[in-house]
């Protein structure tokens, strides 16, 4: 009896440790927002309190581009940088760049637009964008996606791929990768077998009384978003020429999903903007550029907000309570989802770079 | 085209190309590498030819056109062939763009 007692105590007590480790980490557990930041840096932002916890200074010369997070380990990022020529991976808990994927050799000069990191945290895809250097030229060459094993950090395979690629996205299930190139189609991809499976369309769509439908998720956070990838979209009628901004999404928790589309507000230079977000929670859409938008989808009403200057981007928060705008400014501008009213600004310090993906939250 | 004339040495090298028939494939230069494959307007005016619409101000746009190199007519390409051109400024936009390095277009 008084060793089943013991035992009992042993186990209460080895619970309760348990319990005690994991609460501390459960209870900080929150969202934040990473910006990169001239001249090379990485600043990360709690979103509670909206003020910078980090500034990170990243090696080289800069400047910090499209950021990747890693869904399944959020302690570390992935960045654009060295003139967009190599990937910086860096730790975000210890505040430091920690390896670096550089892309350009001693013979080809190789840049990149687009990085991204699967939902299962195994693989850093980069676009690459290669120019042979010879004498008294440059020589193009063929465009590839580098498939990089996170386990290793060293290169999978290298898949063919198209031209201009300004955003990449994995499905959930970590099967498919979407590519979207400037005024193509989105061309879909599978990964195991490094080749290309469908496309959706999007710029040829088919439809009749539509000339054709621009658009490219360059700003692109659909993790932080259910998975949920969304962009703003401008279609041209083909009778009247007229053009509409809408916006687009594609639910990357399905298999094959389709992309929707709703056409919002005319596009004029007196109505313009160009930059969407499609809320996955409250199924309500934001824009900002020089005004900040929210518009209904379903009604298309629209609530307004006047910006005090350009921001090219609304980051919807996670929770969908906070709307983020910059990506190009020296500051972030952060105003109430639903109100539309101004928040707070937090400052940077010095300009963000303006690239795809410079900002994107991260859960840790 | 055959009232033109080549004005200087590429314009020549474009004909012997010509006369040679050995035309490749055209492949625009992957941008941010070569720059040139945007010419879509937004920088001194909108698409519409006016000016309602642009970014406000002007430097809002000013460090990522550069970075992107996506308009190389207007804003020096920083990745490739003026990295220090902004060397000078805080990185505070409007405070001291003064301090952006002049460049002037090469001739041959």
């Amino acid at each position: 009896m008084e060793g089943h007692r013991k035992w009992q105590g042993f186990y209460w007590g080895l619970l309760l440790s348990l319990v005690a480790f994991c609460l501390p980490r459960i209870a900080l557990a929150k969202w934040y927002l990473l910006a990169s930041v001239h001249p090379n840096n990485l600043v990360v932002i709690d979103t509670e309190t909206d003020k910078i916890t980090k500034n990170i200074q990243l090696e080289g010369r800069g400047p910090s581009m499209n950021i990747a997070p890693n869904p399944q380990n959020p302690q570390f990022a992935y960045v654009v940088n060295e003139m967009s020529q190599s990937v910086a991976m860096v730790d975000i808990d210890e505040g430091k760049q920690v390896a670096t994927f550089p892309l350009s050799t001693s013979g080809e000069l190789v840049r990149t637009m687009a990085i991204d990191v699967n939902a299962q945290g195994s693989r850093l895809f980069v676009h690459e964008m290669p120019v042979k250097r010879e004498p008294g030229k440059f020589a193009a060459q063929p465009n590839r996606i580098r498939v990089i094993d996170l386990k290793t950090n060293k290169t999978e395979r290298v898949i063919p791929a198209p031209r201009q690629v300004m955003a990449l996205a994995s499905s959930k299930d970590g099967k498919r990768l979407y590519v979207f190139s400037i005024g193509q189609d989105i061309f879909v991809y599978d990964i195991e077998q490094g080749t290309q499976l469908d496309s959706v369309p999007l710029v040829n769509r088919n439809i009749t009384g539509i000339a054709r439908t621009d658009g490219l998720p360059a700003w692109n956070p659909y993790q932080e978003n259910n998975y949920l990838l969304s962009f703003g979209i401008v279609t041209t009628d083909s009778l009247s020429g007229q053009m509409t901004i809408g916006i687009a999404s594609l639910d990357l928790n399905q298999e094959n999903p389709a992309l929707r589309t709703s056409e919002l507000q005319p596009f004029t230079a007196e109505n313009y903007n160009l930059t969407g977000l499609l809320s996955a929670k409250t199924n309500q859409v934001y824009f900002s550029y020089n005004n900040l938008w929210k518009v209904d989808p379903k009604t298309r009403k629209m609530q307004t907000a006047e910006l005090t200057n350009t921001y090219f981007v609304p980051m919807l928060h996670p929770d969908g309570k906070k709307v983020y705008c910059g990506a190009n400014w020296h500051d972030i501008a952060v105003f109430d989802a639903d109100t539309l009213k101004p928040i707070t600004k937090i400052a940077l310090g010095h300009s963000q770079t303006g690239g795809g993906n410079d900002l994107r939250f991260v859960n840790r | 085209m055959k009232h033109l004339k080549a004005a200087n040495h590429k314009a020549e090298m474009v004909e012997k190309v010509q006369e040679a028939q050995e035309q490749e494939d055209v492949v625009g230069m992957a941008m941010p590498a070569g720059c040139t494959t945007i010419f879509n307007p937004g920088w001194e005016a909108n698409m519409w030819g006016g000016v309602n619409g642009m970014c406000a101000p002007m430097e809002a746009d000013l460090l990522s056109c550069a970075n992107m190199c996506w308009w190389p007519a207007q804003v020096p390409d920083s990745l490739q062939s003026s990295p220090e051109w902004a060397k000078a400024c805080s990185g505070m936009n409007q405070e001291d763009w003064k301090n952006f390095e002049i460049l002037f277009p090469k001739t041959n």
